[in-house]
């Protein structure tokens, strides 16, 4: 628990398409999650797709600081998860979603406002992934972890929990605006004109 | 490289056989006649192609007259970002949306209709503010939105919308020497659901602009746009042609992309990454950049 008794929740996700073991073994390691709860962090909830019977015998035979919650996939989306590692004054602080480097998932992650690991399946020979998680990191929505050091990534995200929540809102300011790329597209000049006027 | 300089070897030579081989069977005279229709041919089909080419100076609507979009879902990633890129749509004036999916895909025909249910939700008063005030257990934002006008039916606001289903241009683990057959069944779809739409209320015109995003089934349907244009059946300043690179594409393009790019066939081509815009740029090729588009 948390010095001030607010939960503080770590999600993981690894997708519907494909395995990824590698982050889940990551997780369930005990040195992360000794971690994990030096940073206060009090639950962990992980989809883990059709690895679940496998994380549950893992789960069961070591005791953690951290309440853990496992299940394999949610059809309707997830952002009840995701909004639980959001903060809410009283109930809870900021928490730290940690996914694949899926686009649809990122995205929804960053929509919410959560605080995100981006985790590259490396055992995926498409590597376009990989370079989401560069430029997004080099933006700076999320931090890019690795499998192999992924306490550190953790120790790295929560340290920018701060600055982040006020720098960075999804979807940017300068986002473009689709309706009024199609304007262009098919408006005649006259149109144009009157919309500045 | 030298795979190229084959190929251009090859045309001259193949040609000049052909001719040959013309020339042997039939005479002379009989083999230059046909030789001299099938230039014409050529080139009439070159100056036609070229008189429907993208060009943005020609728009369809005038100012104040309604829209008829339509878009394409494709499967799973494509559909949920071609979602988010719909989301800004005013429906009152974008009066006819035509939504194409692709068969045995019915998880992207109910995702035409949630994006239709959340853009009129927008446009009737009092369901604005349902997004904003929830917490962990208001899961099902779209449960609490009015249901929208059912498909086909013209509502004097939000005026009407159709899913058409075509068939797949290739399914998952098909086997590639089965490709054109399934390509052409989803080209001769597409055709059919281009020339339905036209006749489609409130607006009864080809679809004035067309968006996609990546599908295998968009990349067709844009040839079929094309083929409409080029028999005389569509004007051709309807149906432009706007593609939206995928969010997860940074700094290349998916195979949609390439084709439609390589071919001109696109009058916008966005990507959402600024790199991705610079490095097609030095590769000669004419790519947008506006941001992100997706949220």
């Amino acid at each position: 628990m948390a010095s001030d008794g607010l939960d503080k929740e770590l999600f993981v996700t690894i997708g519907a398409t494909a395995a990824f073991d590698e982050l889940l073994s990551a997780v369930l390691d005990p040195d992360f999650q000794d971690v994990a709860t030096e940073l206060n962090f009090t639950k962990m909830r992980i989809q883990c797709g059709k690895s679940l019977e496998k994380c549950k015998s893992i789960i069961s035979s070591q005791p953690s600081q951290l309440d853990i919650n496992v299940f394999d996939f949610r059809p309707q989306g997830l952002n009840y998860e995701m909004r639980a590692t959001t903060a809410l004054p009283g109930k809870r602080h900021a928490g730290v979603v940690i996914t694949h480097a899926g686009a649809g998932t990122v995205l929804d992650a960053m929509r919410m406002g959560c605080h995100i690991i981006v985790v590259p399946n490396e055992s995926l020979l498409d590597n376009h992934q990989g370079e989401m998680a560069d430029e997004l990191q080099k933006q700076g929505y999320v931090t890019k972890g690795r499998t192999s050091s992924l306490s550190q990534a953790l120790r790295r995200c929560v340290a920018q929990i701060p600055t982040r929540s006020v720098n960075y809102t999804w979807p940017p300011s300068g986002a473009g605006n689709v309706t009024e790329i199609v304007d262009e597209m098919v408006l005649r000049e006259e149109a144009m004109h009157h919309r500045l006027d | 490289m030298a795979a190229k300089f084959v190929a251009i070897a090859l045309v001259p030579l193949l040609s000049l056989g052909f001719m040959y081989s013309l020339v042997r069977i039939l005479g002379f005279e009989r083999a230059a006649l046909i030789l001299v229709a099938l230039a014409i041919t050529a080139v009439l089909t070159l100056l036609r192609i070229l008189s429907i080419r993208p060009d943005r100076s020609i728009k369809p609507v005038a100012h104040g007259e309604p829209v008829h979009f339509l878009a394409v879902f494709g499967s799973g990633g494509h559909t949920s970002e071609m979602m988010s890129l719909l989301r800004n749509f005013d429906v009152t004036r974008y009066t006819q949306r035509t939504y194409i999916y692709s068969s045995g895909d019915e998880f992207s025909r109910e995702k035409a209709r949630l994006v239709e249910q959340k853009l009129q939700s927008k446009c009737r008063p009092g369901f604005k503010q349902t997004l904003e005030t929830k917490d962990l257990k208001d899961d099902s934002d779209e449960a609490r939105l009015p249901e929208p006008s059912p498909a086909g039916r013209v509502d004097p606001i939000t005026g009407c919308w159709t899913a058409e289903c075509v068939s797949r241009a290739r399914k998952i683990h098909q086997p590639i020497y089965t490709a054109p057959w399934s390509s052409l069944l989803c080209f001769i779809d597409c055709i059919r659901v281009l020339i339905k739409s036209k006749s489609n209320k409130p607006l009864q015109t080809y679809p004035d602009v067309i968006l996609i995003n990546g599908p295998a089934t968009a990349v067709i349907l844009v040839f079929a746009s094309y083929f409409l244009k080029f028999f005389g059946l569509a004007p051709r300043e309807k149906m432009k042609i706007i593609y939206m690179e995928s969010f997860a594409r940074v700094r290349t393009l998916s195979l949609s992309g390439k084709i439609l790019l390589r071919l001109h066939l696109c009058d916008q081509f966005l990507v959402q990454w600024e790199i991705l815009r610079d490095l097609l740029r030095q590769q000669g090729y004419n790519a947008d950049w506006r941001g992100f588009l997706v949220d």
